[in-house]
Order: structure tokens, then sequence, then C-alpha cells
């Protein structure tokens, strides 16, 4: 068992082994999209209050979902680095930090378009898109540190205990927020309570996450053998793989 | 461990008399931002007494910020942390006490010309009364949790901007917590739930923020000599 952690945890390993791996994962990604296409703008059923606008959906939940799962990640990847010091998770780490923060942009810009049409406001301090925009602020100053510190082994451990930090922190700001608001502004937040969603909704939606999902570990895996191939630049296995 | 607290207690009090500019920016900062949102909302009594906590907070955090960035600074630079390291002391420990510290110097000048300012909001006695606990019961969680930030930022040139990037959004549940606690004040609610909150935030960073930072500290030494 350890010994298997231990080999997978090893740079070349995982960068020979992913190489097989990466071309699976985006077939993957892509079949998915387009079955999740297919089903959202074509075959679903059209909300009989917000029309086509709800196609909006299948991109918007996703990116949202996924803003939260890469974070999400990024922290429990932070705190087995700091136990463990596998270098791969702190490059995992590395790499997951902008796409994540891309999701979430995504997610603030499709909610934004969303928005416009059914509440008639392109932005209001809801809750949930309060905590959206705090994360995408979290994400920026994880991807600081990461810019900033020029030193590697320094800038892995700062930034993974500030994405421990962040994951601590995550849940307190989402409910503080939250209660702020069903504090102080009740009646006048326009509600938007999740609708019993029908089946032929759900299964492009589902489809759509799972396209998203495999998107992401697509480009993670690209993104973390890029990064690790330049780390291990003056290593043996890696100079092997540069001269072929 | 009695000998250590007084050392290091006199020596952050002989430094910050000598360097009095480093504390007394802060308090200028304070009552600079707090006297200009009168000015530029037109000084009409029922904003000014309705923001009278979000402004007090930023002109504090602010002013926070900025002293939290020269807070580790010269310690990191001058070597001072290699000798905190090189004591058969626990370098969390030294840095709890030096933190606390800092917390008292600059909380103290703000608490007693919180009073002169809020003169100018047109608060009366009890809302001023909430208005100093909030403060009191939240910066120990402001501090301890920018120390861990100060920590990151400190070895690098131009760290004063990420530093407000990284501590701001870890701060917001403080800040709505306090504000909030003041709002549901003037409305006539009971607030000893916020300010319970309140507390337990500064008691859960005042116990984790020192072996943080110190860790972070810690590996910036190794990396930097």
């Amino acid at each position: 068992m350890w010994q298997l952690i231990h080999k997978l945890g090893s740079p070349s390993f995982f960068y020979t082994k992913s190489k097989y791996f990466t071309p699976w994962v985006f077939c993957g990604f892509i079949m998915f999209l387009l079955i999740g296409l297919l089903q959202g703008l074509y075959l679903s059923p059209i909300d009989y209050q917000q029309q086509d606008a709800v196609k909006i959906m299948y991109v918007h939940v996703p990116s949202a979902f996924l803003a939260l799962m890469i974070y999400s990640l990024i922290g429990i990847n932070s705190i087995l680095y700091l136990i463990w010091r596998v270098k791969l998770l702190d490059v995992m780490a590395s790499v997951s930090a902008p796409i994540g923060a891309g999701f979430a942009g995504i997610a603030l810009l499709t909610g934004a378009i969303w928005g416009k049409p059914m509440w008639g406001t392109w932005w209001i301090w809801d809750a949930r898109l309060t905590s959206t925009l705090i994360l995408l602020f979290i994400y920026f100053g994880y991807i600081g540190i990461r810019s900033a510190i020029p030193d590697l082994k320094l800038s892995a451990k700062c930034a993974a205990i500030f994405g421990m930090l962040g994951l601590v922190d995550l849940p307190v700001i989402h409910y503080s927020v939250n209660w702020w608001n069903t504090l102080h502004q009740g009646s006048s937040v326009i509600k938007f309570a999740k609708p019993d969603i029908e089946t032929g909704m759900l299964y492009p939606l589902v489809f759509m996450l799972l396209a998203f999902i495999l998107f992401y570990v697509f480009l993670l895996l690209t993104y973390a053998r890029a990064e690790l191939l330049w780390r291990e630049r003056n290593t043996a296995w890696a100079r092997k793989f540069i001269m072929e | 461990m009695l000998n250590v607290l007084k050392a290091i207690t006199t020596r952050e009090l002989i430094i910050a008399y000598r360097n009095k500019g480093s504390w007394i920016n802060g308090i200028l900062f304070f009552i600079i931002i707090s006297s200009i949102f009168p000015i530029i909302l037109n000084h009409n009594p029922e904003i000014l007494s309705k923001f009278a906590p979000i402004i007090i907070w930023l002109a504090f955090l602010l002013g926070l910020l900025f002293s939290l960035d020269a807070m580790f600074k010269q310690d990191f630079d001058i070597g001072t942390f290699e000798e905190y390291y090189l004591s058969k002391h626990p370098f969390s420990l030294l840095l709890l006490i030096k933190t606390s510290i800092h917390l008292l110097i600059i909380l103290i000048p703000i608490l007693i010309i919180l009073p002169l300012v809020l003169i100018a909001y047109d608060l009366n006695i009890a809302q001023i009364w909430v208005l100093f606990i909030t403060i009191v019961l939240g910066s120990p969680a402001l501090v301890f949790i920018g120390s861990i930030c100060a920590s990151i930022t400190v070895g690098l040139s131009r760290g004063g901007i990420l530093l407000v990037i990284l501590a701001l959004p870890l701060y917001i549940p403080i800040l709505i917590l306090s504000c909030a606690s003041f709002l549901y004040f003037v409305d006539g609610h009971s607030i000893k739930a916020q300010l319970a909150l309140l507390l337990a935030s500064s008691i859960i960073a005042v116990l984790i923020a020192p072996f943080l930072s110190a860790s972070v500290l810690k590996s910036g030494l190794q990396c930097g000599s």
C-alpha cells in the first residue's frame, strides 16, 4: 500500500502513465459534452417561466460546482502536502488554482447574463453570489502567493498554508454572508429557491457536469505534466523525455 | 518563561517608544479616514449614525493592515527571528507574545481616541460602548489571522498589496459579525450571540495562528539564508 502511494507520488511515474491517460479523458469530455449539449439545447423541456434562458443553467451550474470542487481539492491537497511533502500534490494544487479561478469567473459571468433577463438585474448581493465572488478573491490570493514567491519550496509551503486557511474559512464566509443577507434584506431579495428539477433537465445537467469534470481533469493532467517537466528539468528522467 | 515575556515586552515597547512614527501614523490614518467620510457623505446625521460601525471598522482595518505589513518585516530583515528560532523556547510562543504586544500597541491608542471620533457621528453612549466592545473582541482575530498572511508576505519586497489581497477575504466573517451586531443593537435586539461568536473566532485565531506563522517564517528563514 505504502509502496503504491510512494510510486504514485513519484514524478516520473506520473509523467509516463498520465501520457496514456490524457487522450482518453479528452475523448470522454468530448463525448459527454456532445450528449449534454444535444440534450440540453434541443431535447430538454423549456421552463414555462424562464423559457430559453434556462439553458444557461447547463453551463452555469457545472462551472459553479467545479469552482467549489477545485478549491476543496486544493485545500485537501494543501493539507496532504503539509503532512507528507509529496511534490506531485503541490504541482496539482498550483496548476489547479488558475483553472478554478477561471470556472469561478465563468460562473459569475453566466450568472450575471442569466440574472439580467430573469431577475432584471446583473448582480444582487445574494449570499451565493457574494460567496462565489469571495471564492474568486481567495483564488486570486492563492495565485498571487504562487507568482510572488520565486523559491519553489517556500511558495509551495506558503500557498499550502493559505489554501488550508481558505478551506476552513470558506464555509464560515458562506454561512456568515448567508445569515447577514437573510437578516438584512429578507423579503427584498429575489428568491431563487431551487425548483424541483425535472428529469428532462436533470439528465443534460448531469452529463454537462461530467463533461466539465473531465475537462478539468484533462486540463489538470496537461498542465501538471508541463509544470512537472519544467520543475524537474535538471533530473535524469526529465532530460530523457526532453531529448526524445 | 516569565523572563522571555518580560524581555520581549520591554524590547517591543522600547522600539515603539523610540520609533513613534510606527504607531502614531496608524492613529492619524484612523482619524483622517473616519473624518473624511462625514465630509464626503455631506454630514447627513441619519446616514452617518447608520454607517458609523462600517466606517470605523474599515478605518481600523486598513490601518491595521499597514501596521501588519511592518510588524514582521524589520525583525525578519535584521535577524531577530533567527535568534528567536535558535533560542530554547518554542518559536510559536515567542511569536504569540510579539503579536499580542503589537496588538496592544495599536489597539490601545485607537480605543482612547475612539469616543472622540464617534462624537462626530452622532451616536449615543450605549452605541459607542457596543462599537468599543466589538473592536476589543474582534481585533485579536484580525491581528492574528493577519499575522499568518504577514508571515507569508514578509520576504517580498512589495508584499503590502498581496497582504491586503490575502487578508481581506478571510476577514469578512468578522466584519459582518461586528457590523451586524451594531445594527442589531440599534434595532433593540440582544447581541450576546454575535459577541460570543466574535470572541470565539478571536480565541481560535490566537490559538492557531502562532503555529502557522511560525512554520511559514521558519521556511522563510531557511530559504533566505
